[in-house]
């Protein structure tokens, strides 16, 4: 009866879901894919390969990708699982959250739940179906991997290998969504629980990028650790692969006795009252959005802020010629060793402002689209009926979505800087990082104006306007690894920034893409003043 | 003739290929109390969200006080105060935030109505609006609208969450309204409501107004249900304009139905033939909505 239902459940839930389950997978199966069936044209002879070897175990690429670990003679199919593990892994893992908040609280929250949990339905049951989907989009994502890869036929892969790699990604995969279901039980709103996951996340990702840097040994205590110590295509640890299905296990049996002791609807940490009266700084469009977002903005700009003095914090063992590579170091004499392990930082910086800029432009998104969501939930309707002109909605999420792009970034290069400051005898120069900041706001600007578009003319569309940092981040992270044409990096606005800090900004694309940001936001504008709202 | 407040000529409205409104007519003038009534889905908020600039009508005209309502919805919603039908709020903020902050939004501010207001209806407005009940929800709009001094109040179903005593509480609020005069659409399907409170009811049905006027008048178009008995046998009624007649008791009881403006003239008969007992139950208002819900070619003999 019991299992019946939750079996029903997981029907109807996959029914919901099954278009975009499909489209996460072909993100994710496409990418390794495609990857790994370029990867024998890249790094197919040993040259490449040594070559390659040698960048991939500099700091830098360390810290960004994981630690390259396996023994010599290394083959293709190496470089691509040293190269991709970690950075999959992150995929893998925002596409569990998606879902196991969407089949948790924003259910909940919605108030389906209730509908669902009126029928003959026990109170574990829908956590169970959600728990029951994660394991078949798991399972499902560990089969396609394992087909691409091998029909991908890179050099030096084994089958044994490619079932490790595919099959410990589905088990991190499902176990950190089942850590999920858990934390989905503590607070009541689908916002912050995704919040909470992509912070346990983002904390799992800087200490294995401290730990590989500093202490390679202790990476194996962080769950990102564990896709690094498989050894796949040599030893083939499969062991990882069982620690993350009994955490996962672990972590369900949690979250079915939590929900067990908590009302439908309510979270363990619990509302308190509020104020009787509004302050009298509520008095807008603009005041509101700063009301609704102040704690999510706060938490990705100190978020920001850590995440940049991490990065920061490894400089020295990044630009430390004399260790990474001893005979070059000798060769080349005190002052060109400087001039070079300055310019390995500046490369080590270029390669992160893509992190940052794409990173700082995911919460000015949310606030630009919640002229449209908040709308579909229908809490604009009163707001709309007031003497409050559509324009100044519109103007002030445009502000308010600029303001958090630009501060988010800046706080992840003060953070950067700070530790810059803390941990190099010769620092890098401040203006280094203050170009950094001025080149990589436009790009932010124009992703959000184009968005703004979108908001306006096709509001039912407007998710499209995630894929432009998604893309931006995956081919500007992976382009240099993956040998993208540069049209290809060229098609989100990030893409056309060149190296900055390593070389100087191109003011004129900055000023064109300042340009089209301002016709877009203007248009986007006009287009939303000029349409109907969308009503539910 | 002083102008109308709302003027609605033809107005249309196509969501793609849905016509939600096909002709919508009429016209509310100030003072009036205006009941806007129609089967689920007939287009009364679409017609409001029109009415509020929210949505651009196809085809016909719309103004508020003269003003066009999409160019000069700004204008035109600084004397207006709205609650929709369904009232969704921010969970994070309190009842008492969100009043103050759409009674600012208009440029007003909470007074000591508003106080009372939130006394009336029983409000905690230091709770998280995520934690109210859909009553509650909607007693936050209700609050903030009548705090609001304007010229033109539009409800769309306001009570639908609402408990008696609350319903009551609006009720009272929506008579003192009357009394100061201001003019009110009321969108309802709560009839003992509308017959309450509303002078003028018009009635829409897929997306098409049917009728418009006084209750009264609406009330002459359905039929009256009479028994009597009398001393002389009823025999002749057959000839009558009545309907569903029943004779019994050697044909001097008799029960039937009668177009209420045929009343009159089957009263004189019934006269001639020495009345006994003589009940009549006239029209209820549901009686009323069905036959205007049910017959889609009733509305031209008006
Ligand atoms: N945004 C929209 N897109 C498409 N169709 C819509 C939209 N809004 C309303 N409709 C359609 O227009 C028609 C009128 O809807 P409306 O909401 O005005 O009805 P209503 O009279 O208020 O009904 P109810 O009594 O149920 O509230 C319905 O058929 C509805 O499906
Ligand atoms: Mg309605």
């Amino acid at each position: 009866m019991h299992d019946r239902q939750t079996w029903r459940l997981t029907r109807f839930n996959l029914r919901h879901d099954w278009q975009l389950i499909i489209l996460w997978l072909l993100m994710i199966v496409g990418l390794t894919g495609a990857a790994a069936g370029k990867f024998n044209g890249l790094y197919g002879d040993s040259a490449s390969i040594t070559s390659i070897v040698k960048v991939l175990k500099m700091p830098a690429m360390t810290a960004i990708l994981g630690r390259f670990s396996g023994h010599s003679p290394f083959t293709t199919a190496d470089i691509f699982a040293n190269e991709m593990m970690v950075f999959l892994g992150l995929f893998v893992a925002m596409m569990m959250i998606f879902f196991a908040v969407r089949n948790s609280r924003q259910e909940e929250s919605n108030g389906e739940l209730e509908l669902i949990r009126s029928r003959s339905v026990s109170r574990v049951s829908p956590l169970l179906a959600a728990a029951l989907e994660l394991l078949i989009i798991a399972i499902t994502l560990g089969g396609l991997l394992f087909v691409s890869l091998q029909a991908s036929g890179m050099h030096g892969m084994t089958r044994q290998g490619n079932l490790l790699m595919s099959f410990s990604l589905a088990g991190f995969g499902w176990a950190f969504g089942t850590l999920v279901l858990v934390l989905a039980q503590f607070s009541e709103s689908p916002k912050t629980v995704t919040g909470l996951s992509y912070l346990v996340l983002g904390i799992s990702y800087l200490v294995r990028m401290l730990t590989d840097i500093k202490a390679p040994k202790l990476s194996l205590y962080t769950p990102l650790g564990w896709l690094e110590k498989l050894s796949p295509y040599h030893h083939n640890y499969f062991g990882p692969v069982w620690v993350t299905l009994g955490i996962g296990l672990i972590c369900l049996i949690l979250a079915v006795l939590l929900v067990g002791q908590r009302d439908l609807g309510a979270g363990f940490i619990n509302p308190h009252l509020g104020r009787a009266t509004a302050s009298p700084f509520l008095r807008g469009p603009f005041s509101l959005l700063w009301r609704l977002t102040k704690f999510s903005s706060a938490a990705w700009l100190i978020g920001l802020f850590i995440l940049g003095m991490a990065y920061g914090s490894i400089f020295n063992s990044i630009g430390n010629l004399f260790k990474s590579n001893p005979e070059l170091a000798k060769i080349m004499g005190h002052a060109a060793v400087s001039a070079a392990n300055q310019t390995l930082i500046l490369q080590f910086i270029a390669l992160l402002m893509i992190v940052f800029a794409t990173l700082a432009t995911i919460p000015a998104l949310q606030v630009l689209l919640r002229l449209n969501t908040d709308e579909a939930k229908g809490q604009l309707e009163l707001l709309h009926a007031t003497a409050t002109p559509r324009r100044r909605f519109y103007l002030s999420a445009v502000f308010m979505s600029l303001l958090i792009g630009t501060f988010v970034l800046v706080g992840a290069l003060l953070g950067l800087d700070t530790a810059n400051l803390m941990v190099l005898a010769h620092p890098i120069h401040q203006h280094d990082f203050i170009w950094a900041v001025i080149a990589y706001l436009p790009p932010i600007y124009t992703t959000l104006g184009l968005s703004a578009l979108l908001v306006g003319l096709l509001p039912r569309w407007q998710w499209i306007s995630w894929l432009i940092p998604a893309y931006g981040f995956i081919s500007l992270y992976l382009g240099r690894l993956l040998d993208l044409p540069t049209w290809a990096k060229r098609l989100t606005p990030y893409g056309w920034i060149n190296e900055v800090p390593v070389k100087e900004p191109q003011i004129a694309t900055l000023l064109v893409l300042l340009l089209i940001a301002g016709a877009a936001f203007l248009i986007g504008g006009l287009a939303y003043c000029h349409r109907d709202l969308i009503e539910n | 003739m002083t102008d109308p407040v709302v003027s609605i000529q033809h107005l249309q409205k196509r969501f793609g290929h849905t016509q939600a409104l096909s002709d919508v007519s009429f016209d509310l003038y100030p003072g009036e109390v205006f009941g806007f009534i129609g089967p689920n889905g007939a287009g009364k908020s679409t017609t409001i969200r029109i009415l509020l600039g929210m949505l651009r009508a196809s085809g016909g005209t719309a103004t508020v006080f003269k003003k066009n309502v999409w160019r000069d919805d700004v204008a035109i919603h600084k004397q207006v105060a709205y609650v929709p039908g369904d009232v969704f709020l921010w969970p994070n903020l309190t009842g008492g935030e969100i009043i103050d902050f759409l009674l600012r939004l208009n440029h007003q501010s909470h007074s000591a109505r508003t106080d009372d207001l939130i006394k009336q209806f029983n409000l905690d407005p230091r709770k998280k609006a995520r934690t109210y009940s859909k009553g509650n929800r909607q007693k936050v709009a209700l609050i903030a609208a009548f705090s609001l001094d304007v010229a033109l109040y539009i409800f769309d179903e306001p009570t639908s969450g609402l408990d008696p005593l609350n319903e009551e509480v609006f009720q009272q609020n929506l008579l003192h309204l009357k009394q100061q005069g201001k003019t009110v659409l009321l969108s309802s399907h709560i009839l003992s409501e509308v017959e309450r409170a509303c002078d003028h009811v018009g009635v829409i049905k897929a997306g098409r107004i049917i009728k418009t006027g006084t209750l009264a008048d609406l009330r002459q178009l359905t039929s009256t249900k009479v028994q009597v008995q009398t001393v002389q046998p009823l025999t002749d009624l057959a000839n009558q304009p009545v309907s569903n007649l029943k004779l019994s008791g050697h044909d001097t009881q008799a029960t039937f139905t009668v177009a209420t403006n045929h009343l009159g003239t089957v009263m004189d008969q019934l006269a001639n033939h020495q009345i006994v007992t003589l009940e009549s139950t006239p029209p209820t208002l549901e009686d009323l909505f069905l036959h205007y819900y049910d017959n889609p070619g009733d509305d031209q003999h008006a």
